[in-house]
């Protein structure tokens, strides 16, 4: 575990703050390659889906970060 | 030649370029100096009253301040009325479950679920009023309850503490605003309204003097009409807040518009049956009807038409009650003409409340106190609102829930501005998630630049001169931002959640990882409100305009099959509030659907009362039938013989005038079942 709050210019800062943040860029381009494809023309709900897969990666980061 | 070029070659036009430039950015500027003073005023009563969290009065006086001071005001109140509400209602909440957080969280997301459907069923400051109402109650929640929402009993302390901080910011805005601002809202209002009265006036005369023969361009002009009219409602709004005067006279205000509206419909039944007529037979009527109409109502539209409205409205008014007098006694002898008169004196008469508004801005008759007709909330369409209700529910329940998992310390913060956003944006519908966004941004650059003002430039200062100076550096330029039309739904949070982020107090603690805390909770609750505007969004505004269509016929077909009588006033309401309720997107025709349906509504109510009269009832209850079923063409068929029926009965027997005029009702209806078929048929609302 290495959950430990992580020194950002001064300012210590809650490391999921961080996870959140990687994992918001991580959606960004899976985002980018799901609309060159198309791939959200054929999901329900959007804003849904990429919500749950935000969730996904963040999961995944912390998982990665725990270990 | 670049600016610096200027000033070596000609520095007397670089010098009244910048001159110039000063003078156009003056206003904002004057406005960012006010913004300044009030939130420095407010925390200076505060702080001299050795009040806790000092920081909401000026937070307070922030948000009040708006660049119109009739907005300020109205804000203020209504701000004031939703704080004591809200702070009640957790009072309340907080002793019906004292030991219980798990049922007072519940409730509290319900009480914000409430004031969510309130302020969405309410307009202009009215809904502000009802979602500060709900906010409130979350503030006051965060502040009592511990680190993972157990309740430490404060309720009532810290409600009564923040109602005055907010009432002294509220009051120390006033006075800032009204001081140095004298207010425009009614001269804006008067030019307005003097504007579309006269245009209104202007083409519906024209109309008559042209034989109707331009019905499609008259169309499309009548429907921007229509949204020039609706548009003059938050104006209003703001009048109200300027002048205590106009407020007691409200009512004349309200009936101006309706006014408006009622002109409208009758210039588009006149429009409508005089293109129906042959050409000759339409210009020999409509010449008699232009012959009642006063001469100044005739002019060519050019500008200086609404100024001579303004000038005389009083004996405009007089000319026009007159005409609609003459108009009512006009001897017809066809249905045609009595209906071309009867609508003309019916857009006369609406023309003569909208004068009376005018006069009422312009002219400043002593008048008795206008008598209110009692408050009666109509309720356009309830799908949008209970879908904001939801919304806010799973949202502040959903921060609530995550707060209590996470044993998260600022959680509290994050719940109370996801609930702010989430009930503050909710009524604005297709634009909510927009408005969120730039609301985050806004706050997100505030909570910087407050970063750099509390733990660079505050540990410096040491008096409250040096404090004010320090605050002019940062709100007098936003102020200013505020105030110009780019951006503002950005700037604006930028103004107003700068003072709690920074949260000034008599003894500051400048504590990095604390600031950086609050911070990232209010981002992360507003972050929450934006996602749940994705996560369940408002209704489209094609669909709300349908629905606000669909409910319109059901009503009119309920309308047509009821046996228990109706009053106009109340169906006109009704139909008024679903114009208002009209997204600004919504197409021209759509609203001349809207306004049909109005005209058809208010000639089955007359009708019905006519039928009475002549011993009709099974006749007309056979066309209504039609009309509710939803076959246009079947009612037109069975109007036309109800038409017949009374054009067969002696002109000599009682009641002939009140037998014309049904029937030119009839004509009137059938030509609007004709001209909107395609919506009168819809099996939508059946």
């Amino acid at each position: 575990m290495s959950f430990t709050e992580v020194n950002l210019f001064g300012v210590y800062v809650a490391p999921i703050s961080l996870m959140m943040v990687a994992a918001w860029f991580v959606l960004i381009a899976l985002r980018r390659v799901a609309d060159h494809f198309g791939l959200l023309r054929h999901v329900w709900h959007p804003a849904l889906f990429v919500f749950a897969f935000y969730m996904i990666i963040l999961s995944s980061i912390v998982l990665i970060v725990a270990r | 030649m670049s600016r610096a070029g200027l000033w070596a070659t000609d520095p007397a036009q670089a010098y009244r370029a910048v001159a110039g430039a000063l003078c156009s950015a003056g206003p904002a500027l004057l406005f960012g100096l006010r913004l300044w003073a009030a939130v420095c005023l407010a925390l200076y009563i505060a702080f001299w009253l050795q009040l806790d969290n000092a920081y909401w009065a000026g937070t307070s006086a922030a948000l009040v301040c708006q660049p119109h001071l009739g907005a300020s005001l109205r804000k203020g109140w209504y701000r004031m009325i939703g704080t004591l509400v809200g702070a009640v209602a957790i009072v309340v909440l907080t002793a019906c479950f004292p030991q219980d957080r798990a049922a007072f969280l519940v409730c509290l997301a319900l009480w914000g679920a409430a004031c969510a459907l309130v302020a969405t069923l309410l307009r202009n400051f009215a809904a502000y009023s009802a979602a500060l109402a709900g906010y409130t109650a979350a503030i006051i929640a965060s502040d009592q309850l511990g680190a993972t929402g157990g309740l430490n009993g404060q309720a009532f302390m810290l409600a009564v503490t923040r109602a005055s901080e907010i009432c002294i910011g509220i009051v120390c805005a006033g006075i800032v605003l009204a001081g140095t601002d004298f207010g425009a809202a009614p001269r804006r209002l008067v030019e307005l309204f003097a504007a579309l009265s006269a245009e209104i006036a202007g083409r519906f005369t024209g109309t008559l003097a042209q034989g109707g023969s331009e019905l499609v361009r008259t169309q499309s002009v009548r429907r921007e009409l229509v949204r020039r009219v609706i548009a003059l409602d938050p104006v209003i709004d703001e009048v109200i807040g300027e002048s205590s005067r106009l407020r007691q006279h409200s009512p004349v205000l309200q009936a101006a518009v309706a006014g408006l509206f009622a002109a409208l419909a009758g210039w588009r039944t006149v429009a409508v049956r005089l293109a129906r007529l042959p050409e000759g037979a339409a210009r020999r009527e409509a010449d008699v009807v232009l012959q009642h109409v006063p001469k100044e109502f005739r002019s060519p539209l050019d500008k200086g038409e609404a100024t001579r409205w303004m000038s005389a409205p009083i004996r405009l008014r007089r000319l026009c009650d007159a005409a609609v007098r003459a108009l009512i006694d006009l001897p017809a002898s066809t249905p045609s003409l009595r209906l071309l008169a009867d609508q003309t004196a019916k857009a006369l008469a609406g023309m003569s409340h909208a004068l009376e508004g005018l006069a009422l801005l312009v002219a400043d008759p002593v008048r008795a106190r206008s008598r209110r007709r009692g408050l009666r909330l109509r309720v356009p369409d309830w799908l949008p609102s209970l879908v904001n209700a939801g919304r806010a529910f799973v949202t502040i329940g959903a921060v609530a829930l995550f707060w209590i998992l996470s044993a998260w310390p600022n959680g509290g913060l994050a719940v109370t501005w996801a609930a702010i956003s989430v009930i503050l944006f909710s009524p604005r519908a297709d634009e909510a998630y927009a408005s969120a966004m730039s609301f985050m941004v806004g706050t997100g650059l505030a909570a910087i630049l407050a970063a750099i003002i509390e733990f660079a430039l505050l540990p410096r200062i040491a008096t409250f001169a040096g404090f004010s100076i320090v605050m002019a550096l940062y709100l007098v330029p936003v102020g200013a931002l505020v105030a110009q039309p780019w951006r503002t739904a950005m700037f604006a949070p930028m103004a107003g959640n700068f003072v709690p982020l920074l949260a000034p107090a008599n003894q500051m603690t400048y504590d990095t990882a604390q600031f950086y805390n609050a911070a990232l909770a209010i981002v992360a609750g507003i972050s929450a409100a934006a996602l749940s505007f994705r996560l369940l969004p408002p209704l489209p505004q094609a669909l709300r305009t349908r629905r606000l269509l669909e409910l319109t016929l059901r009503d009119l077909r309920s309308l047509a099959t009821s046996l228990t009588p109706r009053r106009a006033n109340d169906w006109e309401g009704r139909i008024y509030g679903r114009l208002f309720a009209m997204p600004p997107q919504a197409e021209p025709l759509q609203r001349a659907q809207l306004l049909a349906a109005l005209s058809v509504g208010t000639d089955i109510i007359r009708l019905r009362r006519t039928a009475v009269r002549f011993d009709l009832q099974v006749e007309i209850d056979a066309a209504l039938e039609a009309i509710a079923r939803g076959e246009s063409s079947v009612a037109i068929e069975r109007l036309a013989r109800l038409d017949g029926i009374l054009a067969v009965l002696p002109s000599t027997r009682p009641g002939a005038r009140p037998m014309l005029r049904a029937r030119g009702g009839i004509l009137a209806m059938s030509e609007a079942l004709a001209q909107h078929a395609a919506y009168f048929d819809s099996g939508v609302g059946r």
